[in-house]
């Protein structure tokens, strides 16, 4: 039986990186940079303070749909961000069954640029 | 470890797939080779190399305020003991009776005017001189002005009282970089050491090699694993910090939303920081890692030192010493004591790790592994550290790859 916080390990990461590579996409799309990285921080933290590991989960496959759906010119961003994000649905399967939802998260993700770390520094 | 780093990098344009793919493969860092964590060579050396030419944590200034005031500890090997002298110089010197070898004093307090071993009563000035052995005329040779304990080097920082038993060793101040100016900051001097039931210190005992302890409260890349307490107390991207070789200081802010775990909620309702503690440091909690075996844990409302120290090659003591305000008030006492529960959770956690690590360090199928630059780096800054040391480690690298270690630097 997996622990109910076990998930808890995969947000750190999202926390750090997500929010200002999102907002980036943002200003290359014609958004607000600020408010994405603020909107996003915010939402991360309620989810860690209040969620659970399906509610990560929707919250993975949704910022996926973003970052398969960008059609600015940063392509840089959108390809860091799909890894980082791919490699969230692998380590969650540690505490989560991934659904059909997910593996056509992953799909776009892929599409997107998503590739496997080789270094250290991703 | 400062999580920005992590930010800048992946930030970075110049830092794609790309041009990573493109580049050579860096130098993997590599941990410590398992057999490090087993040898008993190493061992021998660690004790002789390491901490008993290290400056090790004894004491809080506040417990040597008066003539004949005393804290006891173990540097390596040896028995230690600071005492506030009759002329108001602080001492360190051997705490092992030179008649039979009894430890004299235990633990902290007071002792009388003198000190005296409770064996056969051989009794000491407070500057080490022997001063009387009963029976004195039985001795066919016994020139009392020729015995004395040993001294050492005494060394304060920032209200911290530091032993070192090698007189070449670098100044306390230089060992500990930025970590002294911090620790004056923080008004560390004007606290009290807390007596529970216990006394002045917590002792615990552990059924792993030391290097696998001070590993583990190293980094901070296991903690939203292990931690999930602490990913919900804390927001460990805005980790801040500093170092030099040695020590290292760092500090991460509290959350400000509430958790939903009452008892996380309870204590985040508490949070607020002792008198005399700088305004900048409200909202946050620090560590300090003070070379070889030196931790400390800095709430706003009291401040834990963790002092490991190896009994065996395969044990660990950890002694921690809890300061608190003079005038700690209800509300600082109740936010200790829900850390000091939360603590006892954290604590189950990393020990369940560590029992595994050690039991994992002694698979013949592990050598080393690779450690993260980033969330790993104060690891692997403390295992050069070792490397540079103790050239066992060399040597038990070449056994268990069957060629040299790439040069760790």
């Amino acid at each position: 039986m997996t622990h109910p916080d076990a998930w808890l390990f995969l947000p750190p990461e999202v926390e750090a990186l997500v929010p200002p590579l999102l907002a980036r996409l943002a200003a290359t799309g014609g958004g607000s940079p600020d408010e994405v990285e603020r909107d996003l921080r915010y939402r991360i933290e309620t989810l860690i303070l209040e969620g659970d590991a399906e509610q990560w989960r929707t919250f993975l496959c949704e910022a996926a749909e973003i970052v398969a759906e960008y059609a600015g010119d940063d392509a840089e961003a959108q390809r860091v961000l799909a890894s980082i994000l791919d490699d969230q649905f692998l380590l969650a399967r540690a505490v989560v069954d991934l659904e059909g939802t997910d593996l056509d998260a992953r799909r776009q993700l892929a599409r997107a640029g998503a590739t496997p770390p080789r270094g250290s520094r991703v | 470890m400062d999580p920005s780093h992590v930010a800048t990098d992946i930030a970075s344009p110049t830092n794609t797939p790309e041009s990573r793919a493109s580049q050579k493969p860096p130098e993997a860092t590599r941990s410590l080779p398992g057999i490090a964590y087993t040898d008993p060579v190493l061992y021998e050396q660690e004790l002789t190399e390491v901490f008993e030419r290290a400056w090790i944590l004894v004491g809080h200034i506040s417990e040597l305020s008066e003539p004949g005031h005393y804290v006891t500890a173990n540097v390596g090997r040896e028995p230690v003991v600071v005492i506030r002298g009759h002329d108001g110089e602080l001492r360190a010197m051997s705490n092992v009776c030179r008649h039979r070898a009894s430890t004299i004093l235990e633990g902290t307090g007071q002792t009388r005017s003198v000190m005296r071993c409770p064996y056969h009563a051989w009794t000491y000035e407070l500057d080490g001189q022997l001063a009387a052995a009963p029976s004195g005329q039985g001795f066919a040779c016994l020139d009392r002005d020729q015995v004395a304990l040993p001294q050492f080097r005494v060394g304060v920082a920032g209200g911290l009282v530091f032993c070192c038993l090698d007189s070449n060793q670098m100044s306390l101040e230089d060992m500990l970089g930025p970590v002294g100016p911090y620790l004056e900051w923080l008004n560390i001097a004007g606290l009290t050491v807390h007596r529970s039931d216990q006394g002045a210190r917590w002792t615990e005992d552990f059924d792993e090699n030391w290097k696998i302890l001070a590993d583990n409260y190293l980094e901070d890349y296991h903690v939203p694993v292990a931690h999930p307490t602490l990913v919900r107390l804390v927001d460990v991207k805005e980790t801040i910090g500093d170092n030099n070789d040695w020590s290292e200081w760092s500090r991460v802010p509290y959350r400000t939303r509430p958790s939903r775990d009452p008892r996380e909620r309870e204590y985040q309702s508490l949070i607020r920081r002792m008198p005399g503690m700088p305004e900048e440091f409200e909202g946050w909690m620090g560590h300090v890692c003070i070379w070889p075996a030196t931790f400390m844990e800095i709430y706003p409302h009291h401040i834990d030192t963790w002092q490991l120290e190896p009994t065996g090659l395969l044990t660990t003591r950890a002694t921690t010493m809890t300061m608190v305000h003079p005038d700690e008030d209800d509300q600082a006492k109740r936010a200790r004591d829900l850390m000091r529960e939360l603590n006892v959770d954290i604590m189950g956690q990393d020990v369940d790790i560590t029992t595994r690590v050690q039991r994992g360090v002694q698979a013949p199928s592990y050598h080393s592994g690779i450690l993260n630059d980033e969330q790993e780096f104060s690891v692997i800054r403390f295992q050069r550290r070792l490397r540079e040391l103790l050239p066992r480690i060399a040597e038990l690298e070449a056994t268990a790859t069957g060629e040299r270690s790439v040069d760790p630097s």
